[in-house]
Parts: structure tokens; sequence; C-alpha cells
């Protein structure tokens, strides 16, 4: 037997919840005290603090929805991961539930590269994962990594959206590659200072300018005095160069010294200052 | 909103202390690039203090609520006694958005002009009419545009059931029903903005008194 006793001005609303989850117990007699301090007659009872009691409700049984929602949208996932993996011939023959389950698929925001197996669908795999890379170059690519986009953070944005199904590995990224250099003769992985990139810009990266990222790349920036000192070119050269890699992008302009000479940012920088 | 703001002070995109922000980019696509990431980061600085107008070296000139009785400038020295806790963003405070002192950088005239241009072109900003000192350039920002306000207010008046009502401009901005909305303490000339499109849209009525001034408006 329980006594519950319901402080009727105070925090009724605290007393609610611990109702909520005892229904098993059974509840004989409610025993309704009044406070010992009125918080104010009418409308004035109605008080920032209440009104806080109030929201506060709301938002526990919301927490608690969400929680719930959550914990079934997972559960359906891996069970419709399951069915994918069990039944994925006969899902491959027949054509209207492959669609019906790429519907569900988008719906639930699932990635395809999630569902695919990159031995069985080895051509859909990788035409999917060639678009991804494309997305991500048009949506990260220009800005942050001036065209060079780093295969590590790649593998790892790509990854971070697969939930630890079907990881990819900088092998696939290869074969990707291969797959879209038809496409645009420009793209392929490069070296610069043992990390690799992919390079989507048209640029023929000759030595010269190599030797002009790989520097850039390794302490931020580059100025004409910089290289000359250092590569013992001529300055009209290295102007030249520099040129260059700002009018495609590689490179940006910095006027702001104070000292006058010109600065030439690697864009991949901007993630690493302060 | 903008109380719990002011403790925790805007946070600046990385690009903000990249030396070459704050130099025009000579390569077409590299600088439409910084062109947008410049107006992405005023609008966003601009809603988050909720600035109303910059002036062309892009310093706040009225930010935070503005009461309609007292001046601009009290506003402004407000918000200005409350700050000392971010140097970035009291830096805006006193040198504008475009100076940034921690990497010793500002970004030139030109390309600051031709950022308002694009702001205005894409009905982010408008010229504030400035009576006493014409050659003084200065910008309303409309990190909501006045069509924006517009739909704010016509939605808010229809969920409070107070259509047809005749409301006062301060009512609007100050009334007790008007706590909690985005447009609580707007700016009064970015209100009257909002308030024409809905006149214009058949919307809203100007109730003028005898003297013919604006005393109140009806939107239904």
């Amino acid at each position: 037997m329980y006594e519950v006793k319901v402080n009727v001005y105070g925090g009724w609303a605290a007393n609610m919840i611990s109702l909520i989850p005892s229904k098993n117990h059974k509840i004989t007699k409610i025993n309704f005290q009044r406070p010992l301090i009125m918080n104010g007659i009418g409308l004035s009872a109605f008080d920032e603090n209440h009104l806080q009691q109030f929201s506060q409700l709301g938002k526990t049984l919301q927490d608690r929805k969400t929680e719930e929602l959550e914990t079934q949208f997972t559960l359906f996932k891996s069970l419709l991961f399951n069915y994918i993996d069990t039944y994925r011939s006969q899902i491959e023959s027949n054509g209207s539930l492959q669609s019906k389950i790429m519907q569900i698929c988008q719906f639930l925001n699932i990635e395809p590269l999630q569902i695919l197996n990159r031995d069985t669908d080895h051509d859909q795999f990788y035409y999917e994962l060639s678009c991804k890379i494309i997305e991500f170059n048009n949506e990260e690519g220009n800005i942050k990594y001036g065209g060079l986009i780093p295969t590590l953070e790649l593998l790892s944005e790509l990854n971070s959206k697969l939930e630890g199904r079907n990881i990819i590995t900088l092998d696939d990224l290869k074969t990707t590659i291969d797959i879209m250099t038809p496409l645009n003769s420009e793209i392929a992985i490069v070296k610069l200072n043992k990390q690799q990139y992919i390079k989507t810009f048209k640029l023929s990266l000759s030595t010269d300018n190599m030797q002009i990222l790989q520097i850039a790349n390794e302490i931020g920036c580059v100025s004409v005095s910089m290289i000359r000192d250092n590569l013992n070119w001529s300055v009209i050269k290295t102007k030249e160069v520099l040129k260059e890699l700002v009018n495609s992008g590689y490179l940006w302009l910095d006027n702001g010294e104070t000292n006058g000479e010109s600065l030439y940012w690697d864009p991949g920088w901007i993630n690493n200052l302060f | 909103m903008s109380t719990q703001h002011q403790q925790q002070p805007f946070k600046f995109p990385k690009i903000y202390n990249f030396p070459p922000f704050f130099t025009k980019q000579p390569h077409a696509q590299t600088y439409a690039t910084q062109l947008q990431q410049w107006i992405q980061l005023i609008l966003d600085y601009c809603r988050y203090n909720r600035v109303w107008i910059l002036n062309e070296k892009g310093v706040p000139l009225s930010q935070g609520n503005v009461d309609q009785d007292q001046s601009e400038l009290t506003s402004q020295d407000l918000n200005s006694s409350t700050t000392a806790l971010d140097d970035e963003d009291a830096d805006v405070r006193k040198k504008g958005i475009f100076v940034n002192d921690k990497i010793s950088r500002s970004l030139d005239t030109l390309m600051i002009q031709e950022i308002f241009q694009e702001l205005i072109t894409s009905g982010n900003a408008s010229y504030v009419n400035n009576k006493r000192n014409a050659n003084a350039k200065t910008y309303y920002i409309h990190w909501n545009t006045p069509s924006d306000w517009s739909t704010i207010l016509l939605n808010w008046i229809e969920s409070k059931g107070q259509s047809g009502t005749v409301f006062t401009f301060y009512e609007l901005c100050f009334g007790d029903l008007s706590i909690g909305q985005e447009f609580y303490g707007i700016h009064p000339d970015i209100l009257e903005l909002a308030i024409n499109v809905l006149v214009d849209d058949g919307r809203a009525r100007l109730l003028k008194d005898e003297d013919g001034k604006v005393a109140g408006v009806k939107i239904q």
C-alpha cells in the first residue's frame, strides 16, 4: 500500500512524474496538503517558478519520447541491415523489391554505401563512392583545401557517416579515382610530404609547383624572398610560379604584411590557425 | 535572448583568422568563395548580436533591443559597457568587423564596398537615409529581410488571435505579447520596412492621427 502526498501549490508537477512510472503500485489514498507558504492567490500563483516547473516537466517527457524513438530507430535500422544481408541475392534479382528498399533507406537517411556490398555490387558501390567524392569536393574542397583534398580527412569524413558498415579504405579511393579518370582526366592522387591528396583542379602539378606547395603545406605560407633564398630561384621565376598557383586557386594571396611583401597561403591552413 | 548571448560571445569562423581572407583574391572563383564567406560572416554576426545598423567600416551603430525613446547612441553605449569579455567581439564594436587585430589585418575599402553592394543586391542590406550627414554611409543589415520579418509578424498575429487588432509600433516592439518573440526590441526603422511590405500586400493598414503621423497599424 502506498500513500502519495501531493503538495498542491508547491512542486506538484514533480510529483506527477513520480506517479507515472508507478502504475503497478496501487495508490489508495491521495493526501492533499496545503503548503505552509502560499505563493499567491489567483493569477499571481502562476509565477515564473511554476511556469518553469511546467516547462521542466514538458522537457522531461519530450526527452524520454525522443530517446524511445531513437532506440526504436536504431533497432529498425539494424534489423533492416540484417534483412538486406540475409536476402541479398533475392533483393538483387527482384527489381521492385530493390527499389522499395532503396526508398526506405532514402527515407531513413541511410547512406546507400552502407547497404551495398562491394564484392557483389562492385560497379554500383564504386559509382556511389565517386558521387560522394564529388559531393565532398564541391561542398568543402575548394574553400577548405584549395582543390587538394587530403585523403585521410576524406576517409574519416566518409566513414563517419557509415557507422562502421563497409569501411572505406585508401584502396577503395584508388579504385574509384581510376573509374573517374575518363570523366575528368585531372583527377588523380598525388603525394606531398608523405600525405596523399586527391587533386581535382585543372593544373598540371609540375615539379616547381610541387616544391612550392610542399613548403606552403608545411609552414602555412610562402613569400617570394623565402622561395628565392631556399630554392635559389630567380625572382621572376618565383613570381611566375606563385602567380600560376594563385590563379588556379591552390594558394591565397595576402597583401596585409606590414613590411610590404606579399605572402601566399595554403588554404588548408584555415583549420590549423588558432 | 540577447542577454544570454552576451555571456557567450560570437564564435568567429576559423577563416576569420586566415590572413589572406583580408586581401581581395585575384582568382575569380576563389574571390567568389571569399565574398560569400564574408557575407555569411556578417549576417551570422549581426544575427547573433542582433545588430541592426553597420557603418561603412563595419562598426555596429545599433544593436540589441532598441527602445524607441532612446537614441541609437545610448543603446550602443549600453552594449559596449558590458563587454571586454572577448577581444574579438570588443574589437568589432570599436574598429569594425573588417579589422582583425589578432592577426593585424584589415580588409581594403574597395572590397568592403563590394561586400555591401552584394548584400544590397541580395536584399540583405539597405542604405540608411541619413539626414544629418549624407556622406557617411550606413547600412541596415537584414539578417532577416523585411519580407521575412513581415511573415514572422503575420504568423505571430495569427497564432495569438490578434488579427485585426490595432497595435502601436511601440506595442509591437515592446508589448507584453511580443516578449520572447524574435522581433522583440526590433529597430523601429526595420519594423517600418516590414510593415510596409505588409501594406503593399494589403495585409496591413496604417492608421494616422490628426497630424498625419502614423499612430498605429492594423494587421489582418
